[in-house]
């Protein structure tokens, strides 16, 4: 299990070449989790 | 959820899960359980399995490959996570304290180095009244 991962992944932004990162990989069963954090942003979303 | 990372891992042959906020996880258990579940054999996965039954649901939703039927059904069919939000999950929820209403919350002065003593003087028939005790700082 890795987390926070980037070059594990080896998902790289096409337009900056950067490493995207994952905050959970698994890659053995080739999953990954995406944790969504309430931000004063995300939150103007749903009210 | 970022589509483009989405993309990238569908191209990398990766299952991307989002973990919406709503969830009744907290990231610790998120971090915690979930590569131990999987990792774990039957019986003690399905106690684990237990707490995070909304969470499993969502995974066997996207990738029933890695969690199998019998972990599903002594689940008791759980559901998965709600894509949309919950209703009234954002709500403030303001305590009501009976005879009393709506707490109020202290406020303290700290790192001041204003000086607060003699701030109030006291109204006009108590000003016999000569000296105030000084605000207590926190």
């Amino acid at each position: 299990m890795l987390v926070n991962a980037r070059k594990e992944a080896d998902l790289i932004h096409p337009k900056t070449r950067q490493y995207l990162e994952l905050d959970l990989f698994l890659p053995s069963l080739h999953l990954a989790f995406e944790y969504q954090v309430l931000n004063p942003h995300s939150l103007s979303d749903f009210l | 959820m970022d589509e483009l990372k989405q993309q990238l891992a569908t191209e990398k042959g990766i299952t991307l899960i989002p973990i919406p906020f709503w969830w009744d996880g907290t990231k610790s258990r998120y971090y915690s359980f979930t590569p131990l579940l999987l990792s774990l054999s039957e019986p003690t996965s399905l106690i684990v399995a237990q707490l995070l039954h909304s969470l499993i649901a969502t995974i066997r939703e996207m990738r029933a490959d890695v969690v199998n039927d019998s972990m599903m059904l002594l689940m008791g069919g759980g559901q998965p996570i709600p894509k949309e939000i919950p209703p009234h999950f954002l709500d403030k929820h303001i305590p009501h304290i009976e005879g009393i209403g709506e707490p109020t919350t202290a406020t303290f002065f700290t790192r001041s180095k204003i000086d607060p003593t003699n701030w109030f003087h006291p109204p006009l028939p108590f000003s016999f009244v000569t000296h105030i005790p000084p605000l207590l700082i926190v």
